[in-house]
């Protein structure tokens, strides 16, 4: 029953103290989220102690109190609860009253700066004032990071260290945001990285602003050509990593759990890897098709079209033919690819040529000809 | 001319980097919480989390160390205790809504910690029975945890009511907790053995710190939002509070501790100790007054 009566004293954003009451509306931040607020009163103080305040002033809306409100007393109490203090006074009184405001917030929203309502109530006066530049701050923070920019796989160079630049803006309108820590993690080819992935950024990101996060990451080649053997569709990434921002918003918002950003890479292996699977490719292809026992009809015709003569046997003109023709075919594919992003299209699979897998598959279909192509198709079928 | 000029300017530098080292070392920053085990050093924790040790140098307070919480925890809760003969302090703090009870050497060494999903706001501990108690950030709950091997805090009671739990005390002599909410301005009894709250003092309208007189039979409580420092008589319960101090330096009281001469208080709004008497007056202050 004590209980009972104290709890009906202190209601959730109400209070009567002394001569003077106030109410604070509740906020909506979204839909599914609000924010009340918790008033005590804290007693009278004089005006010399209010003179020691660094306060921001605001008048009711019928001129019949002064709402002061402590800038200074923005912070977060033992429990981390998001408070601060008002004083009201009277038109022409020099003393005030002290209340103490606390926010408790319920559902998941970004920080944002808010006007609140606030309702006062003085031996048969009542107004009411509007308080603009309060933090409002939640107690599950939203996303406070978006990612700006391309979603396509991001290309990262084997056998050397490189830069990726992520672009991000923030999400709070009118709070600038810290950021405390970035760290980053593989999160479906942990192997195919060397060494720490490390992030550079500016600590310091302004409201609704735009920022970066610089990766510096370095593939582990092997590694990476094992994983990018089996992702051979263009548009697939071949890794994706996790990066996880850590970061306050400011005026007294609390430190957010890691914020997960997603960068899909792709490994682009460089000229040496592909010119080498290419000629692997080609060569195989070539040895696979003197493999293949000719058609009589079709070694007759092969006899007769071409005249055995010149200063190379026939087989090494074969073998430079179909290695030159492996090089055009890659040559091709590649300046497609990059410039119209056309895929190569082998037996139904769109193949990226800028990989070593495809480029080293294509080299080897190609030096192979169409005996190797059938066999390949004779194969799948079964 | 040139030699004068050198030797004003390098005075200058020097007095002004000794004005710079003795206001740093008198710094407080927001000391949330306090506490002392006669006869060491008072131990001060600042909001930012960064724990200060206080001790009397010619009769005056100095701060004589410090070490620091990791990045971004939030002072909550500090006692200064004994454990298998060494000095020990568990720090109660706060990184976002997880809370985090720590056991440090009193150089600063992390020797374990403990964490509270829910979030912490006080802490004290029972040495006869090497137990320590939590109170929950967000929830009315209260936590135990036991000095063995890979303890963890175990769900003691609920002080029912209650609407947002703060500082809490172990009452030896009667086997119970003392719990203060923030927000009802209460003082709830816990007992340990049956694990039943009940409301015992009220009146209060935000009790920060409690603390027992040595002879336990009155309780001290430090309240943020009347600016004083009261008591209650523990052998009557709902019995009002007596003033004990209100001094006018007072801006928000947030930690009680016992010294050799009196009573300190910390004071979160006025960013200072205040070292009181056994009468309640003023004795002295850190940082002093300028």
């Amino acid at each position: 029953m004590v209980l009972t009566a104290v709890a009906a004293l202190l209601g959730p954003a109400s209070l009567c103290a002394g001569q003077i009451a106030i109410q604070v509306s509740s906020l909506q931040p979204t839909t599914t989220s609000s924010v009340n607020f918790t008033v005590q009163d804290w007693g009278s103080i004089t005006g010399a102690d209010l003179e020691h305040l660094s306060t921001q002033t605001f008048q009711s809306d019928q001129q019949s109190f002064t709402v002061n409100v402590d800038t200074g007393s923005f912070s977060r109490d033992k429990v981390n609860r998001f408070q601060f203090d008002l004083y009201v006074q009277k038109a022409g009184a020099s003393g005030a009253e002290h209340f103490h405001v606390y926010e408790d917030p319920v559902g998941v929203f970004v920080d944002y700066i808010a006007q609140i309502g606030v309702s006062i109530k003085s031996a048969g006066t009542a107004d009411s004032a509007n308080l603009t530049d309060i933090p409002i701050h939640a107690q599950y923070e939203g996303d406070i990071f978006s990612r700006t920019g391309s979603a396509n796989p991001i290309q990262v160079e084997l056998g050397t260290s490189s830069q990726i630049n992520i672009p991000i803006v923030s999400n709070l309108t009118n709070l600038q945001a810290s950021i405390n820590s970035v760290t980053i993690a593989s999160t479906t080819c942990t192997k195919c990285w060397q060494g720490q992935l490390t992030a550079t950024y500016d600590s310091t990101v302004q409201p609704s602003g735009p920022s970066a996060l610089i990766l510096t990451v370095q593939p582990n080649t092997l590694y990476a050509l094992y994983a990018s053997a089996f992702a051979v569709d263009p548009h697939k990434s071949q890794d994706t990593l996790a990066v996880y921002v850590t970061s306050t918003p400011g005026q007294g918002g609390l430190p957010s759990l890691p914020q997960k950003i997603e960068i899909p890479v792709r490994f682009s292996p460089s000229f040496l890897y592909l010119a080498s699977a290419v000629i692997l490719g080609s060569l195989i292809g070539f040895g696979v098709r003197r493999l293949i026992p000719a058609a009589a009809s079709d070694a007759a015709a092969s006899a007769a079209a071409v005249p055995a003569m010149g200063r190379f046997p026939r087989w090494a003109r074969d073998l430079l033919l179909s290695v030159a023709t492996a090089v055009i075919v890659e040559l091709f594919g590649l300046v497609l690819f990059n410039n119209t992003n056309t895929s190569v299209v082998v037996f139904g699979f769109s193949l990226d040529p800028s990989q070593v897998a495809p480029a080293f598959l294509v080299a080897i279909l190609v030096a192979g000809g169409p005996p190797v192509v059938s066999k390949i198709s004779e194969a799948i079928k079964f | 001319m040139q030699i004068r000029l050198a030797q004003f300017f390098l005075s200058a530098f020097l007095i002004a980097s000794a004005q710079l080292i003795i206001a740093q070392q008198s710094e407080l920053g927001r000391p949330v919480a306090i506490d002392r085990l006669a006869p060491g050093s008072l131990y001060v924790l600042g909001a930012q989390g960064v724990v200060r040790a206080v001790d009397f140098q010619n009769g005056k307070p100095v701060i004589t160390g410090s070490f620091r919480l990791p990045s971004s925890w939030a002072g909550s809760d500090i006692v200064s205790t004994q454990v298998g003969g060494q000095n020990i302090l568990f720090v109660a703090a706060n990184y976002g809504l997880t809370g985090q009870v720590s056991m440090y050497s009193a150089t600063g060494n992390l020797i374990r910690s403990w964490t509270l999903r829910s979030g912490v706001a006080g802490i004290d501990y029972d040495a006869a029975s090497s137990t320590l108690f939590a109170a929950s950030g967000r929830t009315p709950e209260i936590f135990r945890i036991t000095m063995t091997n890979g303890s963890q805090p175990e769900f003691l009671a609920e002080a029912s009511g209650s609407q947002r739990l703060g500082p809490i005390l172990y009452d030896a002599r009667e086997k119970t907790l003392l719990i203060g909410d923030l927000v009802m301005g209460a003082i709830y009894n816990v007992d340990i053995a049956n694990h039943k709250s009940s409301l015992l003092f009220t009146g209060l309208t935000s009790p920060q710190a409690l603390k027992l007189s040595p002879d336990g039979a009155t309780l001290f409580v430090a309240d943020a939002g009347a600016r004083k420092v009261v008591t209650y008589l523990i052998a009557q319960p709902r019995t009002p509070a007596r003033v004990f101090a209100t001094i006018p330096q007072f801006r928000s009281p947030s930690g009680l501790a016992w010294t050799d001469e009196g009573l300190a208080v910390s004071d979160d709004g006025a960013k200072k100790l205040f070292f009181l008497s056994k009468n309640g007056s003023l004795r002295d202050m850190l940082p002093a007054e300028k």
